[in-house]
């Protein structure tokens, strides 16, 4: 009985143990894909920005071939 | 008694060392799986991303010529309509802001006159709690459009475990900030170009004003054009010079998020 015991708490326990690392190791994702999203974003206004920079410049030399 | 237990003992161990296993077994293939699907991943959206490329290189060209003759009437247009759904929600917010008014004096009045109403209020507070879920299932959807914003990858972790997909997605952004590193570089290439050719036409506009005969006014113009090319290549040489910091702050931030996953 005492055997049955044991084994059953040490089951309840690597239950209990791998259930809390998933959840961690979930969170620990969701906050890193956070991070990487907002990167991305940022980076996708800098294109953008520079984008349309350029394209107001290319404009501008273009009404220099007239002259 | 004792031999019983002993069975039981053994075929819990023998069930428990199967498992783990045909867990770790399991584990392993999906990581395999993992790996592939990766790949096939990665080679879609390579994919795509070339075919997009191509497509919106045509689809620029054709736009440039039409935009041109378009632009103009286009503009009134967009600026008309903008101004009216502006008016619109202007006129609307303003009705909603006194009808919001209405009801909460209505509701205090009703309060105060009589406790034994409180069942008449309740329904106008129902109004202004719906307005509140309203906006606040506006707001879910909107960082839930927000969170997806067009990356098919997005959160679909599909196979792949925690640890390979952050990985993964760490590699994309590497990709999206040596993309970005590379178009600062292209556009710093038109920026030397740019002021090149204004130097040239500088140089040309000058001789023009030292020959004889040369009209004060078309030189004036040709002038007003050579610093508005000027100024806003001083303005593209301050975009870049700030976006660089930008990425490379971004390029550490990745190398930071990913270092704990690596």
């Amino acid at each position: 009985m005492k055997k049955l015991n044991i084994l059953v708490l040490s089951f309840i326990f690597l239950g209990a143990v791998s259930c809390r690392d998933t959840e961690k190791e979930q969170e620990q994702l969701d906050a890193t894909l956070d991070k990487i999203e907002a990167v991305e974003e940022d980076l996708e206004k800098t294109s953008d920005e520079v984008e349309s920079k350029a394209n107001e410049v290319e404009s501008a030399l273009m009404e220099l071939d007239s002259i | 008694m004792k031999v019983i237990l002993k069975n039981i003992g053994l075929v819990l161990f023998f069930f428990t060392l199967t498992t783990a296993t045909g867990y770790s077994q399991g584990n392993s293939q999906g990581k395999a799986k993992g790996k592939e699907k990766k790949e096939k991943i990665k080679k879609s959206v390579d994919d795509e991303a070339d075919f997009q490329k191509g497509k919106a290189k045509e689809m620029k060209q054709k736009g440039q010529d039409k935009i041109k003759d378009k632009a103009k009437g286009k503009k009134e247009e967009v600026k008309e309509s903008v101004e009216n759904e502006a008016e619109r929600q202007e006129g609307k917010a303003e009705e909603m802001k006194q009808k919001g008014k209405d009801k909460a004096k209505k509701a205090k009045k009703e309060k105060d006159l009589d406790d034994d109403d409180y069942m008449k209020n309740d329904d106008d507070f129902d109004v202004e709690d719906e307005m509140d879920d309203e906006s606040e299932k506006k707001a879910k959807k909107l960082k839930k459009e927000k969170s997806n914003n067009g990356k098919a990858y997005g959160r679909d972790k599909g196979d792949m475990s925690g640890e390979e997909f952050g990985k993964f997605r760490a590699s994309i952004a590497k990709e999206q900030v040596e993309k970005t590193e590379k178009e600062l570089t292209e556009k710093e290439e038109v920026l030397k170009k740019g002021r090149e050719k204004v130097k040239n036409a500088k140089e040309k506009v000058a001789k023009e004003r030292e020959a004889k005969g040369a009209d004060e006014e078309v030189i004036k113009q040709k002038e007003e054009k050579i610093s508005n090319a000027e100024k806003k290549l001083n303005e593209l040489e301050e975009v870049i010079k700030r976006n660089k910091e930008k990425v490379k702050q971004k390029a550490e931030e990745i190398k930071k998020v990913s270092e704990p996953v690596e």
